[in-house]
């Protein structure tokens, strides 16, 4: 194959997202075909993702100027996207032999072309091209490659713990509160908005009251950490007007939070119009742990409309609970890249009864749609909380 | 209210020792600590809301319109029930009730709620958004029996509900009888985890108390055939007991630390001195060391998943192979369900080194809701539960299928301290046990068998062989018969043997 030198950029002007948006749901509404060619310059490597190599990916696309009625649309996070009618398939080998070119120094850094350049086709990729749409503006170049943050601190001790639990309860917990929004995937729409999880923020709390200390590093206290804050997220959000003017919205709870004295005045403070609308999540170690408390919440939640969510099922937890009947509305999917390998049963395909969460990367919201999921949450769909006002 | 007064008993079960014992209640231990390791039982008399409830009930049979009575029985329920959120929101539905229906609720000192109010509206309901959701007073006891069904075998038992008009002497007689009796005292309202600041004492007395006489065993046994007196033992199970530590502790027995949250992370303190237990013993060639030596049943330590990945616990498994004396690890199913990854490392490692791997603390509610059979453990613990034997049908079979899918040989039926687990187990197919009714059996078979057991009652032989350290067995006279070794040569008189 020969290579075309890349001289000039004879690309068109490059649009942007919101532009590029517009023409995928206009080839989903009238059916008329185009070509598609992703370059993910966001999956660029460290070492590979300085200015100048982006530049240089770039000019690999250079071929697909000769296509017909060719646009390319430049993205938030640098990727860039490439339209054009009719087959051009000589051009886009051409693209990727380029890729493979410019880097041939870099080879051993430079990941699989095939993953940086992606094809669809349009009408029938529409979704899937909205669905990166949505991610891709508010992705962070690293986030795929980023790691858990090393548990340097100190861990929280027993009487840390206590401390915490002390000054937690003169501390104004409004200033943590935040909210996170779970999208539903509409076919003609895209990600739509569905509920808000209200959560008060536990790496900011940490922060402020136990500088330096890493809480979750001693899981158990931790999670007794969460039951404390739970009750006092029931307790802002049971404070005179905080709902008035709520929309749907989610809380994660513990099982004891939803038996406490708090959950009942958060209960006789919640508007009728918001009955059926909140989504309680709970945890499947916290079910474990006190089965009995589990049923007689479930049902205390059921005689109050509440919705319950089993909430951080993983790729290791689903078996424990596939084939039992837990009576509970929905289901999250905590994403990790472990569930690419998993294939779920064809009874939940299609249902707005299982929720991915943490979704951090296109790759979750690829597997959550090719599994018939709808309903997502994330830092793909949001990438910073919101305070409640209170 | 006042307490009428003070008569102590002894709980029968801690004369028998076993692995809940507290040790407080040993000869020696500090006055304080024996007198808490003593339930101690009083009465309290009638309080104000008995005899208001009745002269309420008086005054309203005056004028009964369409008036009713609803009493919830929560002290018809089995311990642990009631529990503070039971009360709580039984409470807290009740009361919107009244607020709705012109009535009046009445918490009782034997924990028993009593609502009076209006069967139907004589007044306008006060309909505002706060009681949008209460329940109509007749739709109560259907709510209240759902709510309660997990706890009461017979939830409408749980509720009664009388017509004053035309039911009057039944809420006048049980108005009358509240009054005339005495109670047990109630629990005093908690949010039923306990204090973290009693943790702290807890996590102390862990790491300050000398662990070897806190150290229990048990028995697990194969029971072979129908013949229950056919009892083999298959492994013993150290433990430390936690309220033998608390007492200890000075925590207030009627408040005890019961966050499973917080009991996990001070178990993770237990596995080290457990872990340094067990190695003294061995330096000191101690009854345990010795008890293996004489291949006996072979050994199950509780561990969390931090602390079987130590390097003690790999020494401890060296030392296994060594002496051809395998080692069973308990890991609590809360535990390894908290971190499945991690649990699946640690059970490989584990099975790879020759151990068992054993799921621990498994409720029968658990069973339902989950297929442990993914785990892939040896061994599976079921704790028993009254509850089993009076499911609803459906409920039964949900367990029956549990049981049999995860395999009846794979199960051992723990806390089988009467009878009943033996029958209702036996019934299942399950054929593996421990418990405090084992420990009296198998102290009984053993007393049958020794030629030394003239002196012997059934209460000392049953807590010579829950003790792991010398002292406490040093007057038995057969220690391979008790540490169940029950091939091994008897002595031929007393005192000769090791």
């Amino acid at each position: 194959m020969s290579l075309t030198l890349v001289g000039p950029l004879q690309l068109p002007p490059m649009a942007d997202a919101a532009r590029l948006e517009q023409v995928v749901a206009e080839s989903g509404r009238t059916g008329i075909g185009r070509e598609a060619l992703w370059l993910r310059r966001s999956r660029m490597p460290a070492g590979l993702n300085a200015p100048h190599h982006l530049q240089l990916a770039a000019e690999a696309l250079t071929p697909l100027g000769q296509a017909a009625r060719v646009q390319a649309f430049r993205l938030a996070n640098d990727d860039i996207v490439v339209l054009w009618r009719g087959a051009a398939e000589a051009l886009v080998a051409e693209c990727l032999a380029a890729l493979q070119h410019m880097f041939i120094a870099e080879a051993a850094l430079l990941p699989d072309p095939q993953t940086l350049l992606r094809r669809f086709h349009l009408p029938q990729d529409a979704a899937a091209m909205r669905l990166l749409l949505v991610g891709a503006p508010n992705t962070d170049r690293n986030a795929d490659r980023a790691l858990p943050a090393p548990a340097n601190g100190p861990h929280l001790t027993l009487a840390g713990l206590a401390a915490l639990e002390a000054n937690l309860a003169s501390a104004d917990m409004a200033r943590f509160a935040r909210r996170r929004p779970v999208c539903v995937l509409d076919e003609a729409n895209g990600l739509v908005p569905a509920w808000e999880t209200r959560q008060l923020s536990v790496q900011e709390i940490a922060e402020t009251l136990a500088p330096g200390q890493c809480l979750p590093a001693e899981p158990w206290l931790f999670r007794r950490l969460t039951r404390t804050l739970d009750r006092r997220m029931l307790a802002l959000l049971a404070a005179t007007d905080e709902l008035r003017d709520a929309t749907p919205f989610g809380l994660n709870l513990n099982i004891g939070s939803m038996l406490a004295p708090e959950f009942l005045r958060f209960d006789a403070a919640l508007p009728a119009r918001l009955r059926g609308q909140v989504v309680l999540g709970l945890d499947p170690t916290d079910v474990l742990a006190d089965p009995a408390a589990f049923q007689f919440a479930r049902t205390f939640a059921r005689a109050r409309h509440y919705r319950l969510m089993l909430r951080n099922l993983t790729p290791a937890l689903l078996p424990l609970f596939a084939g039992a009947d837990l009576a509970v509305d929905l289901l999250q999917l905590r994403w990790t890249t472990g569930w690419q390998a998993i294939t779920l049963p064809a009874e939940r395909a299609g249902t707005t009864t299982l929720l991915l969460s943490h979704t951090d990367c296109v790759e979750a919201l690829y597997w959550g749609q090719s599994q018939g999921i709808r309903l997502f949450q994330g830092p793909i769909i949001t990438s910073t909380g919101r305070r409640i006002t209170v | 209210m006042g307490i009428t007064g003070i008569l102590p008993t002894i709980t029968p079960g801690y004369a028998t020792g076993g692995p809940d014992a507290p040790q407080g209640a040993q000869p020696g231990a500090p006055p304080m600590a024996y007198q808490m390791a003593h339930r101690v039982a009083y009465r309290v008399a009638p309080s104000l809301s008995e005899r208001t409830l009745l002269e309420t009930v008086q005054r309203q049979l005056r004028a009964p319109g369409r008036r009713m009575a609803l009493v919830l029985h929560l002290s018809r329920l089995t311990p642990p029930a009631p529990r503070p959120h039971h009360r709580r929101i039984a409470r807290a539905l009740l009361q919107e009730t009244a607020q709705l229906h012109d009535g009046q609720v009445f918490p009782l000192g034997n924990g028993d709620l009593v609502l009076l109010c209006s069967a139907a509206s004589d007044h306008p309901p006060r309909t505002t958004k706060r009681h949008a959701m209460a329940v109509p007073p007749g739709e109560l006891p259907a709510v209240l029996a759902r709510l309660m069904r997990m706890d009461a075998p017979d939830p409408w038992r749980l509720v009664s509900s009388w017509m004053l008009r035309t039911e009057a002497e039944a809420i006048l007689a049980y108005a009358h009888a509240r009054v005339a009796e005495t109670a047990a005292p109630l629990a005093p309202p908690d949010d039923g985890f306990g204090e973290t600041s009693d943790a702290i004492a807890l996590l102390y007395q862990i790491e300050t108390e000398a662990a070897t006489d806190l150290l229990h065993r048990q028995t697990a046994v194969l029971v072979q055939g129908t013949a229950r007196s056919s009892l083999r033992p298959l492994f013993f199970e150290l433990t430390f007991s936690i309220q033998a530590l608390a007492i200890r502790a000075g925590i207030d027995p009627a408040r005890p630390v019961r966050d499973p949250f917080l009991l996990r992370h001070l178990a993770e303190q237990m596995d080290t001195r457990l872990l340094r237990a067990l190695q003294a013993e061995a330096a000191t060639q101690g009854p345990l060391s010795q008890m293996r030596r004489r291949a006996g049943p072979m050994l199950h330590i509780n561990l969390t998943l931090a602390g079987a990945e130590t390097e003690d616990v790999a020494d401890l498994l060296a030392q296994a192979r060594m002496t051809a004396s395998p080692l069973g690890v308990e890991i609590a199913l809360m535990d390894a369900c908290a971190d499945l990854d991690r649990f699946h490392r640690v059970r490989n490692r584990l099975q790879q080194a020759g151990a068992l791997v054993v799921i621990d603390r498994i409720s029968h509610l658990a069973l339902t809701m989950t297929d442990l059979s993914a785990l892939h453990a040896d061994l599976f613990k079921l704790d028993w539960s009254a509850a089993v034997m009076m499911l609803d049908p459906a409920d039964d079979a949900a367990l029956r299928q549990a049981l049999v899918g995860l395999g009846l040989h794979r199960l051992v039926l723990q806390g089988a301290d009467a009878e009943a687990a033996l029958h209702w187990g036996l019934g299942q197919g399950i054929c593996r046990f421990q418990g405090r009714h084992v420990d009296a059996m198998l102290a009984a078979k053993r007393i049958m068998a020794c030629p030394h057991a003239v002196g012997c009652n059934l209460a000392q032989c049953t807590e010579r062989a829950a003790t792991t350290g010398q002292a406490g067995r040093m007057a038995c006279q057969n220690p391979p018969l008790l540490d169940g070794v029950l091939s091994a040569g008897l002595p031929r008189s007393r005192g000769t043997a090791a």
